[in-house]
């Protein structure tokens, strides 16, 4: 761990990767309880996994087409695939029906497999998929903070403005429409807000493990906390713990940081889950203090 | 000012899509103001389906349905609706008191903050059905009896003209049952009451008033609003005999 803090002079990645990290970890830690309490985890892996197609056909238009798409990064294609494909997952939840798992695991797949199709029809090498399918923190350019940064400031923002109206969909998303709160266009808004946080985890975590970071900090602050307000505090915190201590950690060993990072998280969350149920066994059920 | 009546079906006709026969059809009721409703029928009879038609939840294939004498998506706000315990997300991240105040949720609502005017509406709501003292429990700490108290404070937040209860008495045990009926009879002096319920005793005791839904509606006049005439029409025998 000291090697880290001491090369961080000498390597300036070391910075850019943890500030992506604490970053991707802040948007994901609060914006998990919201995806968590509503259920929508299932719904972020798909938006994560059709990223990837989004990813390839930025890689494949910047090389095939390099006068109009020099300007796509991979990072770009994943963010506007993201943000694309959420209205739709959200009507696919809200029409419901037998087939709508069906349906999220065909955008989930397929989404995938058109991005490894295009990377393999983009002329000459390119390993660096594998740096957006399982995250890459050793190589994160200030241009990449920046971006990051301002995806953080918009989930943030969005989430304090809509907040109320997302916890209305958590608890009762009948009584929100009976209140004039449209559960749709509220659901679609939450997962724009997916949308960008994967596209901010593209880089610290990858978007196959992306799914792991939204659930796991909030579902372990959920265990302990039961208001949302502190519940969010405590994700986000853990958000960024989570993305920053393993990364730290690992530096210098043969662990993958972004795999050290994952494997903290479902570690974390399995030993809540158990200090948890400690915690309630000691402690008396529902009373009655009419 | 002529009192519209507080919810009135005019020959309404409903129908789910996939379905082959109507929900409900030619259902004409009208429940006066001050009234206290109780709404009985077979499981599958359409009295949920008649409550989310009032709440305009669901709109009719032919027919009208009125709040106060104008369209339920405009009048809603003066309604508070009880659903039943289940509508409620066992996970929610949320008090007793961020429950009830979600109920002053507005479409102009932006931001995280609630107005002092909310809270302290909320904390009437919540001492009129006596669960002040739950504000700070989650809903998975709450009892039965409990619970259902909550969400009429959640219904009473806006100060309803018009209260809509389904099933209320669901996972309420029997003493607990009489002390919600009272709490109702109590409201009842300033709200009108529709309450949906499959517990004869209880709807033939506390109502007033009590429709029969199945199909369609029709009114069991007070002379008849005995435990035997239910059972009787609950077991199809539509003529009535002797109650």
């Amino acid at each position: 761990m000291r090697g880290f803090f001491a090369d961080m002079s000498v390597n300036p990645f070391l910075l850019t990767g943890l500030l992506a990290g604490a970053l991707g970890g802040l948007s994901c830690g609060t914006l998990g309880p919201y995806v968590v309490s509503r259920r929508l985890v299932f719904l972020a892996g798909a938006l994560a996994h059709v990223a990837v197609g989004g990813v390839g056909a930025a890689i494949f238009l910047a090389t095939t087409y390099p006068d109009l798409f020099s300007w796509l990064s991979p990072l770009h294609g994943a963010g506007f695939a993201a943000l694309a494909v959420a209205p739709v997952l959200a009507l696919l939840q809200h029409r419901g029906g037998e087939s709508i798992d069906t349906a999220i695991g065909a955008l989930w797949a397929g989404g995938m497999a058109l991005g490894i199709l295009l990377i393999k029809k983009t002329p000459g090498y390119h390993g660096e998929l594998m740096g957006y399918l399982f995250g890459n923190l050793a190589y994160v350019s200030w241009s990449d903070v920046y971006l990051l940064l301002g995806l953080t400031i918009a989930v943030l923002l969005v989430l304090v403005i809509w907040h109320r109206r997302f916890l209305a969909l958590c608890v009762d998303p009948e009584q929100a429409r009976l209140q004039g709160i449209s559960p749709l266009a509220t659901d679609i808004v939450l997962l724009f807000v997916v949308a960008l946080t994967v596209t901010a985890l593209t880089r610290v975590v990858g978007l196959i493990l992306v799914i792991a970071l939204v659930s796991l900090p909030a579902s372990t602050a959920l265990r302990f906390q039961s208001r949302l307000a502190p519940t969010l505090l405590l994700s986000g915190l853990l958000g960024v713990l989570l993305t920053t201590l393993p990364r730290i950690a690992a530096y210098g060993s043969d662990f993958s940081p972004e795999a050290a990072i994952v494997l903290t998280a479902v570690i974390a969350w399995l030993a809540a889950g158990l200090i948890a149920r400690r915690r309630t066994r000691s402690l008396p059920k529902a009373s009655s203090p009419e | 000012m002529s009192a519209a009546p507080a919810l009135r079906l005019h020959e309404v006709r409903f129908r789910y899509e996939g379905s082959d026969a109507a929900a409900l059809e030619d259902t004409s009721l009208e429940i006066e103001p001050g009234d206290f409703c109780g709404v009985l029928g077979p499981n599958g009879g359409g009295k949920s389906t008649f409550l989310r038609l009032a709440l305009g939840l669901l709109k009719p294939d032919a027919g009208r349905v009125e709040l106060f004498g104008k369209s339920p998506s405009t009048e809603r706000r003066r309604v508070g609706y009880v659903p039943q315990q289940v509508a409620i997300a066992s996970n929610a991240p949320a008090t007793v008191l961020d429950l009830v105040l979600l109920g002053r949720l507005r479409k102009a609502s932006w931001g995280p903050i609630w107005s002092g005017e909310d809270r302290a509406a909320a904390e009437r709501a919540l001492s009129r059905v006596s669960v002040l003292p739950l504000a700070n429990r989650t809903w998975h700490q709450l009892s039965g009896g409990q619970r259902q108290r909550v969400l009429i404070a959640r219904a009473l937040v806006h100060e309803p003209e018009l209260l809509l209860l389904d099933e209320p008495t669901t996972g309420v045990d029997l003493h607990r049952e009489h002390e919600l009926l009272d709490l109702l009879h109590e409201l009842n002096e300033d709200v009108t009451i529709v309450m949906v319920s499959h517990d004869l005793p209880l709807v033939t005791s506390h109502a007033r008033t009590a429709l029969w839904i199945n199909g369609t509606a029709q009114r069991l006049p007070a002379e008849e609003l005995t435990v035997e005439r239910v059972e009787a029409l609950l077991h199809g025998d539509h003529d009535g005999g002797s109650p």
